[in-house]
Formats: C-alpha cells, structure tokens, sequence
C-alpha cells in the first residue's frame, strides 16, 4: 500500500480546513453507524479466517458498488505503517482498538476525507462521517444513504426488540453514535464546566475529554455524545444531542463575557503569553500545545488576533499529534518524545511565522 | 435434587444465603433462577443482587476506557456462570461479557438476554429499538423514497406490459407491488416531514 497516498498524507483533511464561522466553540462533529452481518462471530470473538470472510464479503460489496464515489481510497489496515495508522487514528477515523490491533480490518475513505466504511473493527461495518461545526442533520444523511446502499447487498444482524445487534450492547438499537467536537474555555476557566454538565445530566448527553492525562484537561476540547442508542429514532437520537449542544453552546458564550469583563488583561495576558509560547518554543510537549493552542483559538474568537486564521489552529491541532508529526518529518516509525517535542516547536513556529500575530 | 421452588426440575444452582446468623441453602433450577432474576422480588430470597452484579458491564464508555466491573465475590461470579452457562453459538462466556462489556455474536444476546436487558434498561431510557428497520428503511429521508418512487414507476410500466401480454398472474404481483410502495411513499413522506422538523434543531444550518 503506497504510503504516499493522499489521504495519510499529514495535510488537513478538506472537511476540517473548511473556513468555519470564528468565534464559535463548536469544532467539529461526526455521526457513526455500527452494524454486523447476519450469522457471523463479531470481530472481539472471531477467528482470523472468520474475520477474513466478512472482510472479503463486505469488501467485494464495497468494491462492486459505487459507495463514497470517485477517488475514494481503500487501505488494508495491517499492510499500513504505525505512523499511517496513526494519522487515521488522530483523525478519529479508526479507533485506538483498531490502531494496535488491525488484522483483517479494512477502511475505504472518501475523496473529500470526510467520510469512510471501517470492515473489522469493533463491529463488521462502521459508517462515519465528519464535518467541521455542528451538522448532524448532514452527516445523519450521509451515513443514512450509505447504510441503505449498503443493507441492499449485505444482510445485517436484527433483531425487532433490540434492534441492530452490535459487539456492544450500548450500542444496540439504532447502533448510532454522534458526537459534538466543542472548544470550551471559558467554561473550564470560570470553573463551571461541571456545574454544567451535572445540570446535563438528565439529558441523557455523555461528555468526555479530548485531551487529558487523567488529572487535568489539555486544550479545553470536550466531545459532546449520544447516551441513548435504543428507545429512541435516529432523528430523536441527533435532536436531542443538537439541543444540547446549543444550550452548552450558549453557556460557553455566556462564560466567554463574563471572564472577558471580569479581568480583561489577565486574559489577554494569558492568551499572549500562549501565543508566545507557540510562537517562540524549541521544545514543546504536547499538554502544553494543546493548552496553548486553546488559549489563542479563544483570542482569536475574541478578535484579538486579526492575521492568525483558526484554520491555522485547527491544523497545528491535528500536526502536533505524534502521528502526524512524524509523517512529516518523513519517518514510517514512532518518533521519541523528546524528537517529538523538538518537532512540534519547529512546526508551531513556522505554521505561526509571518502571520503578523497580535493586532 | 429438585429445585426448592418449582420442585420439578433437577436443581442447578446451590446457594448459600446468610442473613445474620442464619444461614439458608437454596437449590434452584436454571429456569426458576433466571425467571426469579427477570421478575424480581417475591420468594423472599434474592440471589446475589446478580442484577446489580453485572448492571455496570455496560455503562462503561465506548471505546472500552472503562474498569471492568469486579464480582463482588468469587461464589457470586460462579453463580453468574451457572445461571448463563456459555453461549452454545460462539462459545462467549459472561465472564468475557463482564470483562470487556461486549458479546461475542448476535446469538449472545439471547444467551444473556436477561442480563443484557437489565444493562440497557439502565443506559437507556427506554429498551424498545424504534429506529430504522432494514428492509422497509422507514427512517431513511433520502435513498429509500427516492428509490421506491423508481420501482414504482417501474413497475407501473411493467404491469401495463403485463396487461397487454395478458399475463395475468404477473400483472397480479405487480399490482400487490405496486400498492405495497404506494402506502411506503405515502409513509416515508410524511414521515420524512416530521423528521425534518425533529432533526431541525439539531444545530443545522
């Protein structure tokens, strides 16, 4: 498999580089449909044989149709390096499962980058689609029309009670599972977040961390999801869910003022000094990046920075995961932390130099 | 031995209950013990909270992040084996449910249909799939409608055919057809309306 492709090249996919509307914390969402096929051991219990059985099925169906269209891309995933597994990784198309363990996992990607079909990984068959900003109506239509492409040739596992049987049974039912991508500063800073979503709680929205090490949040990035997979349709399913996002949305917002009035220089010292640290570094771990790279994509929303584009933050987002950083060092392998932290400062400096910076 | 509560069938489960000082034996029966299990109280004897035991198999995030639930003791994980012996499909114990929260093949959750029900009625509000059917594709508001105006068209075409040709017992199924994908389409556009308008706020532009 050409390493060189187009789609693990470490660029921006097309869907995340889109100019999204500034001064919104919603970065980006996706919908996924898990389904299995009819007679068939799931993935976590089958055989390689068995496994390659339904990878060759659903595979030959892929192949024979027309599904996500011209120049889509097919990649066998244990023929892949760890780095190109890993830019599929920290695109959230595979999950960390399917990046350690891919045998006889496959995934067909879309030209645009925005939508892909994983065969194998926790269940037969995944659709998912990505879009940067909140449109779950949109990517519920993509899945929607390629499951229905797809559940004309393949025969899936049913059942009228429970629904669509996957390898989790909290997936079961509808097997759908959408998530919200929201940048939440001001929230985590006026140390509300939890205040908000306890007040959640009852909304049946599951809110994890992007990136933490357990203890602390890195980069105020929250992912907003479904609770519920069952007992609900899909369009109820992605209401609730876009409901939700709005009211966390608005608190956001609401906290954004509040910080902003209450001690304006601490703030825009703060997001200054993150600026001058992804702007002046030579070694950058990655907590710190992600933390600083919050704090400026908040300056930005706040109009502080007239020349720095948040498309340019969305990107240094994804590059200074270790995967992508990698790549475009041009190494196949894993770099070390201190190689990787020396390479992200380098990336950092020359994505933000001869930007203009502060206005 | 029989079982101490329906006294017909062979007993499969022995139990030891203590509650203060005194100590209960129960011999039950796979039967009466998963039926005790779904059904709750009643018979004064509750075997293990196994409810509770196995509830948070599946609260655990997607992705498998989660701790694996612990039985509270090694008896209780016995129990757990005895009353949902292995799946006969795939071989998937409870056991490997509990510890990765997932199940082995679509057989399992009807070998483990008692405790799976348990879990989802716990996640999820409601334990009743109302979502999209494969097949009548009810819930799609693209392809499906598209697809069946089509063959309808199709088959509008091919019945007059029939009828020309005087083949009769075609003509027949394709009428039966064709009103099967009319009442679809009357269906799927009105429900694609009310969709439209549940799935409007969902932050779409």
């Amino acid at each position: 498999m050409p390493a060189t492709n187009n789609s693990l090249e470490p660029r921006v996919p097309g869907w995340l580089s889109e100019s999204g509307r500034t001064g919104t914390p919603a970065v980006c969402s996706w919908v996924r449909l898990s389904r299995n096929l009819k007679g068939a051991l799931f993935p976590g219990c089958a055989e390689k044989v068995q496994l390659e059985a339904v990878r060759k099925t659903i595979s030959s169906v892929l192949r024979k149709t027309a599904i996500l269209g011209r120049g889509r891309f097919f990649y066998v995933l244990d023929e892949l390096s760890p780095s190109d597994r890993g830019i599929l990784r920290e695109r959230h198309m595979i999950s960390p499962e399917l990046f350690r363990d891919p045998e006889e996992a496959e995934i067909v990607i879309n030209a645009a980058g925005d939508t892909a079909v994983t065969v194998n990984g926790r269940d037969h068959l995944a659709m998912q689609s990505f879009a940067s900003g909140v449109h779950l109506k949109k990517l519920w239509r993509r899945v929607n029309l390629l499951d229905n492409h797809l559940g004309r040739h393949l025969e899936y596992a049913f059942d009228p009670e429970l629904g669509y049987l996957t390898a989790s049974p909290a997936d079961a039912g509808t097997g759908l599972r959408a998530g919200v991508m929201l940048h939440l500063p001001a929230l985590t800073l006026s140390g509300k977040l939890t205040q908000t979503v306890n007040a959640l709680g009852h909304m049946r929205v599951t809110v994890q961390e992007v990136f933490g090490d357990g203890g602390r949040n890195h980069g105020d990035l929250f992912l907003l999801s479904n609770h519920d997979t069952i007992g609900k349709s899909e369009p109820e399913i992605l209401g609730g869910l876009g409901t939700v996002t709005d009211q966390v949305i608005a608190h956001e917002m609401h906290a954004r003022n509040e910080v902003f009035n209450k001690d304006r220089l601490a703030l825009v010292d703060r997001i200054s000094r993150a600026y001058g640290i992804l702007r002046h570094s030579y070694i950058l771990h990655g907590a710190e990046c992600m933390d600083a790279l919050s704090m400026v994509r908040l300056g930005i929303d706040l109009g502080m920075f007239s020349a720095v584009d948040a498309a340019v933050i969305r990107e240094l987002a994804l590059f200074c995961q270790p995967a992508h950083l990698a790549k475009l060092t041009g190494s196949e392998e894993m770099l070390s932390p201190t190689q990787r932290a020396a390479c992200r400062a380098r990336t950092a400096r020359e994505r933000l130099s001869g930007l203009g910076g502060e206005s | 031995m029989l079982c101490d509560w329906c006294k017909k069938n062979e007993a499969a489960i022995h139990i030891q209950q203590i509650t203060g000082s005194e100590k209960k034996l129960l011999h039950i029966c796979h039967e009466c013990a998963a039926g005790k299990f779904k059904f709750g109280a009643g018979a004064g004897f509750n075997p293990l909270e196994l409810a509770e035991l196995f509830y948070d198999i599946l609260s655990r995030k997607p992705g498998g992040a989660g701790r694996a639930a612990e039985p509270d003791s090694d008896a209780a994980a016995e129990i757990g084996r005895q009353l949902f012996p292995p799946c006969p499909c795939c071989g998937w114990t409870i056991d490997k449910l509990r510890e990765t929260g997932r199940v082995g093949c679509a057989d399992c959750y009807k070998s483990f249909r008692v405790v799976i029900d348990g879990a989802l009625a716990d996640i999820n509000s409601r334990g009743h799939h109302t979502g999209k059917i494969p097949g009548t594709m009810i819930s799609d508001s693209d392809g499906v409608l598209r697809d069946s105006r089509w063959e309808l068209a199709e088959a509008v075409v091919r019945l007059n055919e029939a009828v020309a040709g005087e083949d009769f017992e075609r003509a027949a199924v394709l009428r039966d057809r064709i009103g099967i994908l009319r009442k679809r389409i009357a269906v799927l556009e009105k429900s694609d309306s009310e969709k439209e308008a549940a799935i409007g706020n969902a932050g779409d532009e």
